[in-house]
């Protein structure tokens, strides 16, 4: 039986992993093994559940919050909330060493993940920033290396959608999962933003204004932004007092970002509307599409029973939770080398959530340890995703963004070992909030 | 194409603002998957779906050529059988929903219809890099 491993149930990971070599989009990978696995291998479950599964998974309430803070953050863009933003941020971190560099940590934790995702960040600061840091003479593969590096902390803080998409997955509230993305989100800035300061102070790259900013200045600034400031506020409040649910508060932010950016910047027209509701809608496709086609991948890892076997693998291999965290994050940071980082959020939280629960980990903890992760791989060599973007946006070579980026990454990375060590890193705003920890052992 | 897409965005985003009666979630909702699988077509189409192009960009000459038939060969033939698995499925669907009592196939029609652009989409490639075989200049495959 030469091709007995056809058949084998768990051929089709073996085939998911070709598919994705071959390019092909993940979304149709994840449908191609599945369909092969429900065609040739478990021919007892009828092909209508299967395709059941695939409507199921978008045709949820919940997810409608997803195509809104889409569509907050395209709406930020076109309304020059964006560009308010970056003055702040140049206001407040301009006077230090590095100049725009730090301004670009800062920016990226101001946008706090309202562009989506870190693609979407990293690509509107290689397009605004990075001919600005050029000007201002620093060098290209540096601007590179920081543009990647700071659009990592974008998602964590929110409300970025990564952080909605775990709620959801792992059936927590999304307002916590909000909280719990600000300190870490913090650290990473600050992280950041110390190497950049380390390295300046090394090449000598100068400030952008000489002295820094007074209080008066920078109350002007804020007065000027605080509309753009006040919306990620807005949305937690809302969520957290109960008033709406996460869905609500993005159509709300949605008609907030329209009504600031049509009558108080002015920046926004008519015109620009149909342009934002067409990325929106493309994008709000792509992302959904994955979540549909991953639920349907779920369906045949449940029926062949393969995230109990993980579970009790895990279990086996180790009692000891910092182990299993330890495995899990090089596990997670190899995977998101190769796979964006929404992708493999939604294709292995469903797998890995379970397992570390019942180890005792919250699964509040466990994302933020997640999300963290993922933005991590996408900036490591040799295939993250915002590497690229970037790359191929300010036109860097490759081997020049690699040399510059690696103070960053390690910096990211110690980041990383204090979130994962220490829960309350990320669950003490959570629990200022009243978020009970849930340690309780379900194995 | 684009202005249906508009029309139900629009849509949808009215009756979610104003959140009072009862059938508003499932149009919403049923807006909101016709909008989804419209717009991964799109996605598709200008190839914003995203994959892992690593083996596509190391490869040259004909190694890419034989790389970029057999990508788009393959994606050919799972969305046309994502087509024909799910036509099958709504032909035969008979549920009804909760509040409105119209037939679940209006809205599951939305899969078929995305694949079949999808598939119509995926044999243009298909197309071309075999046609790239027949030219003598190493062009670029897209």
């Amino acid at each position: 039986m030469m091709f007995s491993f056809l058949t084998n149930p768990l051929f089709p990971i073996a085939l998911l992993f070709v598919l994705f070599f071959l390019d092909v989009p993940i979304a149709l990978s994840l449908i191609g093994s599945a369909l092969y696995y429900f065609t040739f291998i478990n021919t007892a479950i009828p092909m209508r559940m299967v395709i059941q599964q695939f409507v199921t998974a978008v045709e949820s309430f919940p997810y409608l919050a997803v195509p809104f803070f889409i569509m907050l953050g395209s709406v930020m863009n076109y309304s020059g909330i964006s560009e308010k933003l970056m003055d702040m941020a140049e206001v407040l971190a301009g006077h230090l060493k590095g100049g725009l560099a730090q301004v670009n940590c800062l920016l990226s934790a101001l946008m706090g993940g309202i562009s989506g995702s870190a693609n979407a960040d990293a690509a509107m600061e290689s397009k605004i920033l990075v001919p600005e840091m050029l000007k201002k003479g620093l060098p290209l593969d540096f601007s590179a290396a920081v543009t990647a590096a700071s659009s990592a902390v974008s998602p964590v803080i929110p409300p970025g959608n990564n952080l909605i998409l775990y709620a959801l997955i792992a059936n927590i509230s999304v307002g916590d999962m909000f909280l719990a993305g600000y300190t870490p989100g913090i650290l990473m800035t600050i992280a950041l933003m110390f190497t950049v300061y380390l390295i300046s102070l090394k090449k000598g790259y100068a400030p952008t204004r000489a002295h820094r900013a007074s209080g008066k200045e920078i109350g002007h600034q804020f007065i000027k932004s605080i509309w753009a400031l006040v919306i990620p506020f807005v949305i937690i409040l809302g969520m957290r007092m109960g008033v709406c649910t996460p869905t609500e508060a993005g159509g709300v932010a949605v008609l907030f970002a329209l009504i600031v950016g049509l009558t108080v910047y002015k920046k926004l027209r008519w015109k620009h509307l149909p342009n934002i509701l067409k990325e929106t809608v493309i994008s709000t496709g792509s992302v959904m599409l994955i979540i549909a086609s991953a639920k349907v991948f779920g369906y045949y890892m449940n029926c062949e029973r393969i995230p109990q076997i993980v579970t009790q693998a895990l279990i086996h291999m180790t009692n000891s939770k910092y182990i299993l965290l330890l495995v899990i994050n090089i596990m997670l940071l190899v995977i998101c080398m190769f796979i964006e980082g929404g992708a493999a959020l939604v294709i292995l939280a469903p797998l890995l959530v379970p397992a570390v629960c019942s180890f005792g980990i919250d699964p509040l903890h466990f994302g933020v340890i997640m999300i963290v992760n993922i933005m991590i791989g996408g900036l490591t060599p040799p295939f993250g995703s915002m590497m690229f973007t970037v790359c191929s946006i300010v036109g860097c070579k490759f081997q020049d963004f690699v040399k510059q980026v690696w103070p960053f990454i390690i910096a990211l990375l110690l980041v990383l070992v204090v979130v994962t060590l220490s829960e309350n890193v990320a669950l003490a705003i959570p629990k200022l909030f009243g978020y009970i920890p849930n340690h309780h052992f379900m194995g | 194409m684009v202005t249906v897409l508009i029309v139900i965005m629009n849509v949808f985003t009215r009756y979610c603002l104003h959140f009072t009666f009862f059938w508003t979630e499932e149009i919403s909702v049923g807006c909101f998957v016709w909008t989804i699988f419209l717009g991964s077509a799109g996605a598709f189409k200008q190839k914003k779906l995203m994959g892992v192009d690593i083996l596509m960009q190391v490869s040259k000459g004909l190694g890419r050529k034989i790389f970029a038939l057999v990508n788009s060969v393959v994606i050919s033939l799972i969305t046309i059988w994502m087509c024909i698995t799910s036509f099958n499925y709504v032909k035969t669907s008979t549920k009804i929903t909760a509040a409105l009592e119209i037939s679940y196939q209006f809205i599951t029609a939305s899969i078929v219809v995305a694949f079949v652009l999808m598939s119509f989409y995926s044999l243009f490639p298909v197309y071309k890099s075999i046609r790239a075989f027949f030219k003598e200049t190493d062009k670029e495959v897209e």
